[in-house]
């Protein structure tokens, strides 16, 4: 599933950048960047379907609820 | 490119947003009978909200969105403004995605994996994305008519099943039921709106934002409390708030003469539509915003790596159809209401000392 995924999406980003007619360097890496961060995530998703989701703000709550106890 | 959408289209575009995926659930359950009302009150509480995104706008008139966040808060803080919402956009994206697959893999299609739903539903978003504003909000005229069809079809229709004495006892559990109803109401779907302050680019004329925003507000606000006091009043209000989609239960009753029956699909093609576009708009939103926040002026190139990331993040943000219940219908969110109401007033009040003059100077 991982090299299917893999596979999938570097074909997309090659595919869609043959499409493109300039190809500024700026343009195509953060083109490139965001679509590490779509497989990355796809990956991480088919490999760990419960993957647990960052949450800053109840990460402060508890620090502060922590610091009140102490 | 300037993208310039016309009033009328503006508007269609709005009320479709706010329509959206919120008819598949029991918006303003906690008020119970006293939905109608939790409306009424949600809709009085967003209302100078509306006016401050109004305004904000207009003080930027003769400007693009970009050049007047520039000009009022500094070029830095503008892009790290566009990379937070353009990730608040990108989450949107992915509930909505998550909320119409949920509702397609519980009722019509049990055993069919919830992928291939997000997978297709976010490649019609993407290739309308890719089309740009103008073609978004054309698309949202017509699919308007639609809507207002069907909407007005299963009103009358489920009128039938109706029973007003659904709506009684008046205030039996007191005031705050009734805001705690108009509090979730707030957060989820009114003041989601505030993604428009970032779609659009610029405006036709400077009266465009008031004529957009407030009869699209209100609008799709009505329709919507019509919607979901039709729900209530058909299924009753421990149905109401106990299923995970009571429209559909509502319009699944209708049944005319043994003749006119299994209209579900009514309560399907509304939501839809409605999500198809919001997905789409919030698609835009997050492009752009990335886009901005990076510095690029073309958002185009962003919004295939932006969708593909829909599809797992759909499948991330929420585990269950119960976990997508609670959170849709929560009273408060702290990161929402960071974005729908504290930024907006703070720009809003930094644009009325540094533009407010000029533009009254202008009038």
């Amino acid at each position: 599933m991982v090299l299917l995924l893999v596979v999938g999406y570097l074909s997309l980003a090659a595919a869609e950048l043959v499409l493109w007619t300039e190809r500024p360097f700026k343009k195509v890496f953060t083109y490139l960047f965001f679509m590490a961060l779509a497989l990355a995530l796809s990956v991480l998703i088919a490999v760990n379907r419960d993957l647990p989701v960052p949450s800053p703000l109840d990460a402060l709550r508890v620090l502060g609820d922590r610091l009140r106890k102490d | 490119m300037k993208e310039v959408v016309s009033s009328q289209h503006g508007i269609a575009l709005v009320i479709l947003f706010i329509l959206g995926n919120s008819p598949l659930f029991s918006l303003a359950g906690q008020a119970g009978s006293d939905l109608w009302l939790a409306f009424l009150v949600a809709i009085a509480l967003a209302f100078p909200l509306i006016l401050v995104y109004t305004r904000f706008r207009i003080l930027l008139y003769g400007q693009t969105l970009w050049e007047g966040l520039a000009a009022i808060i500094g070029q830095w803080p503008m892009r790290i403004l566009a990379l937070y919402y353009g990730f608040y956009a990108w989450r949107l994206c992915s509930w909505i995605v998550d909320h119409v697959t949920a509702f397609l893999v519980a009722v019509p299609y049990e055993n069919t994996p919830e992928t291939v739903f997000s997978f297709g539903f976010t490649i019609l978003a993407w290739w309308a994305v890719k089309e740009g504003l103008e073609v978004l909000a054309r698309l949202s005229a017509v699919l308007l008519k639609i809507v207002g069809l069907v909407v007005f079809t299963t009103f009358i229709l489920t009128l039938t099943e109706a029973n007003l004495e659904n709506f009684l006892p008046f205030f039996y559990h007191g005031f705050t039921p009734i805001a705690r109803g108009a509090l979730q109401l707030l957060n989820f779907p009114f003041l989601e709106i505030v993604l428009f302050l970032w779609a659009f680019d610029s405006f036709v004329s400077k009266k465009s934002p008031a004529q957009i925003f407030i009869p699209g507000f209100l609008v799709a606000a009505f329709l919507l409390m019509l919607f979901s006091s039709t729900s209530l009043a058909v299924v009753g209000v421990d149905k109401y708030v106990g299923s995970y989609f009571p429209g559909h239960v509502a319009v699944s009753r209708i049944n005319i003469a043994r003749f006119l029956s299994r209209l579900e699909i009514a309560a399907g093609i509304v939501a839809g539509i409605g999500s198809f576009i919001k997905l789409a708009l919030c698609l835009l939103v997050a492009s752009k915003g990335f886009a901005r926040g990076l510095g690029f002026k073309d958002y185009r190139f962003l919004v295939t790596p932006l969708a593909l990331g829909v599809i797992p993040g759909s499948q991330w943000f929420n585990k269950s159809a119960m976990e997508i219940h609670k959170k849709a219908t929560a009273v408060w969110s702290t990161y929402n209401f960071v974005i729908q109401v504290g930024i907006p007033i703070l720009l809003w009040i930094i644009a009325e000392i540094k533009l407010g003059k000029k533009s009254r100077g202008a009038e």
